[in-house]
């Protein structure tokens, strides 16, 4: 009998460090672990003491490629804690900050992190060598993400005018409507994105998947909304914790989220098909026009979702800009209250959880934080595991390809679960 | 349209110690004042961001700690139009390209400028902090004479 080992020490194209140890033993599947070693960063212990005020700036610094879910968490939680609701204006104003995001954060993954496994390519560098056209549309559609984030949150990276009640400084009407051609120029690169991923190859896979995401009458899922499943959950974001548990592995410096025991996937996947009927005109035309319905449950197909909901997005941001008018002031003012606030909102990646008790000061006395990827890599493993049982008989160096590509589905940000990839296959 | 100036980019973190050598060294030359027609940027962040920040400049000098097996705080110049940056000292963030990723990119995508030069002062450490190592903040100086030289070389093309 033949011992294989399949070791992937360092991941490649996933954000922060993790890797992948397959221990296979003749033609059964010993071990698997996704193992994710970046250090534990403590941003829960961080906050403590801080000013409730200073949590959206914090927890900005997690990610730098989502951290308007952060900051969106954040606030959220506060002004539930301090009783103050926002009025319609500034949220839409937070959502076309989130829509900047979703797509820089899609784009990015599409089509530098992701389209290569299918194509065949070792990177986005490689990829672009041979098909710089595609390339460059890629980048072209995150620069709009990126210009939106620079308007609505001062800078594209960490952006620094998100405020608990608010803004500090809404954008002028010009400003917005100034965003309006590039964004309509993005829209139809979006419709070209949905088009190119539904013609790539998908590797032959369907799961028996728990989709969980935000759900909201009105609106595509993204910060309002009670918690839902294609099972029984229907749950307000206060009880979260009553059936959404984390737990420690030793393998990993990630917490495993689960959901009463079981894995469950959030993310585009599950958002696309729980609230497929909330996706804007053109994204469903176009889902119907690629053949693409829910409920999917080929999880490499997430490209395909992450492409409607760039869709989405564009199309929301051009008529949330149709519709601004200023508001007379840019924040509301947010008193402190002693007690307890919670928040979810939908990252690009999948549900965000934040939670925080603050005294009468004002101050932090605890943070709990659920980013997706933790709450993904019970999923993403048990993907793996399925995926390795029925591909035993490719050789190390494809089966390692798929396996990376399989991750990848999930856009994994180890750096913010890490509280990740290095790949190892043992055969015996 | 191509402009004729020639843009000089300071890359790195500031608060990452020797990171932000490339920082300060074009801050002086921004301080010492130089020749009409030659743009000073800071970066930092996302290497794909350069593609734009240099996008419509055809000469370009790039500012930068490099790890490298010298002595930290040696400067180094590097042809990036045909030779690679050196490796990062860290692994570079998928959501966040490094200067030799970036430069690959834009290589790939017939982005790269025309003439486009590489000024590294080898790094000794990346800590937390505003202030770089002695070696590496003695050769700022030294850096930034390397950049107005370039300048200078550039402006004869």
């Amino acid at each position: 009998m033949k011992t294989r080992t399949i070791k992937v020490d360092y991941l490649a194209r996933v954000e922060g460090e993790g890797a992948l140890q397959i221990k296979i033993d003749g033609d059964r599947l010993e071990e698997l672990h996704l193992r994710i070693f970046e250090p534990p960063r403590f941003f829960e212990a961080l906050l403590r003491g801080r000013a409730f005020t200073e949590a959206p700036d914090i927890t900005a610094r997690i990610c730098g490629i989502c951290p308007v879910a952060y900051q969106m968490s954040s606030i959220h939680a506060m002004e539930r804690l301090c009783g103050v609701a926002v009025d319609p204006i500034m949220r839409s104003m937070r959502r076309l900050l989130y829509c900047g995001e979703w797509i820089e954060s899609h784009a990015l993954h599409i089509y530098c992190l992701h389209a290569p496994d299918f194509l065949g390519y070792e990177s986005a560098v490689h990829l672009a060598k041979d098909h710089p056209e595609w390339v460059k549309r890629g980048l072209a559609l995150k620069k709009v993400g990126n210009s939106l984030m620079a308007l609505l949150g001062g800078r594209e990276i960490h952006p620094i005018n998100v405020r608990v009640g608010g803004f500090y400084r809404m954008p002028s009407a010009s400003e917005l409507r100034a965003m309006k051609g590039p964004l309509t120029e993005a829209l139809a690169m979006a419709e070209e994105t949905a088009l190119w991923v539904a013609g790539l190859p998908f590797p032959d896979l369907e799961r028996d998947y728990t989709f969980v995401c935000l759900s909201h009458p009105d609106e595509y899922p993204m910060n309002r909304g009670r918690l839902i499943s294609n099972r029984e959950l229907d749950l307000d974001v206060a009880d979260y914790e009553t059936r959404f548990r984390e737990e420690h592995l030793s393998h990993s410096t990630s917490l495993y989220s689960r959901l009463d025991g079981e894995h469950y996937l959030v993310g585009p996947l599950a958002r696309v098909n729980l609230c497929f009927d909330r996706l804007s005109p053109r994204a469903r035309r176009m889902a119907e026009k690629i053949g693409f319905a829910p409920t999917c449950t080929n999880p490499f197909k997430s490209i395909i979702a992450r492409a409607l909901e760039v869709i989405h997005v564009c199309e929301e941001s051009c008529a949330i800009i149709d519709g601004y008018v200023p508001p007379e002031a840019p924040y509301h003012v947010c008193n402190p209250v002693a007690g307890q606030g919670f928040a979810c909102t939908e990252a690009p990646r999948g549900i965000l959880y934040h939670r925080y008790a603050v005294d009468g000061e004002g101050l932090i006395q605890e943070a709990k934080i659920v980013p997706p990827t933790s709450q993904n890599q019970g999923v993403i493993e048990a993907d793996l595991r399925d995926l390795v049982r029925r591909n035993l008989a490719l050789p190390d160096d494809r089966l390692q390809w798929l396996c990376e590509q399989a991750i990848r589905n999930y856009d994994p940000c180890i750096s913010c679960s890490t509280h990740f990839l290095d790949m190892k296959v043992e055969r015996s | 349209m191509s402009d004729p100036s020639i843009l000089i980019v300071g890359l790195g973190n500031a608060l990452r110690t020797d990171d932000g050598a490339g920082i300060l060294a074009v801050r002086g030359l921004a301080e010492a004042g130089l020749p009409e027609r030659v743009r000073v940027a800071e970066h930092r962040g996302d290497g794909l961001a350069l593609l734009d920040l240099w996008a419509g400049f055809d000469r370009v000098i790039l500012c930068d700690a490099v790890a490298a097996d010298l002595e930290p705080g040696t400067v180094i110049s590097i042809d990036l139009t045909d030779q690679d940056p050196p490796d990062a000292p860290t692994p570079s963030s998928t959501h966040g390209l490094g200067l030799k990723e970036s430069v690959a990119m834009a290589r790939a995508l017939g982005q790269l400028p025309a003439r486009c030069l590489l000024v590294g002062v080898v790094l000794a450490e990346l800590a937390l902090g505003a202030h770089p190592s002695p070696p590496v903040l003695a050769a700022i100086q030294h850096a930034t004479e390397t950049i107005r030289a370039a300048v200078t070389r550039l402006s004869k093309e």
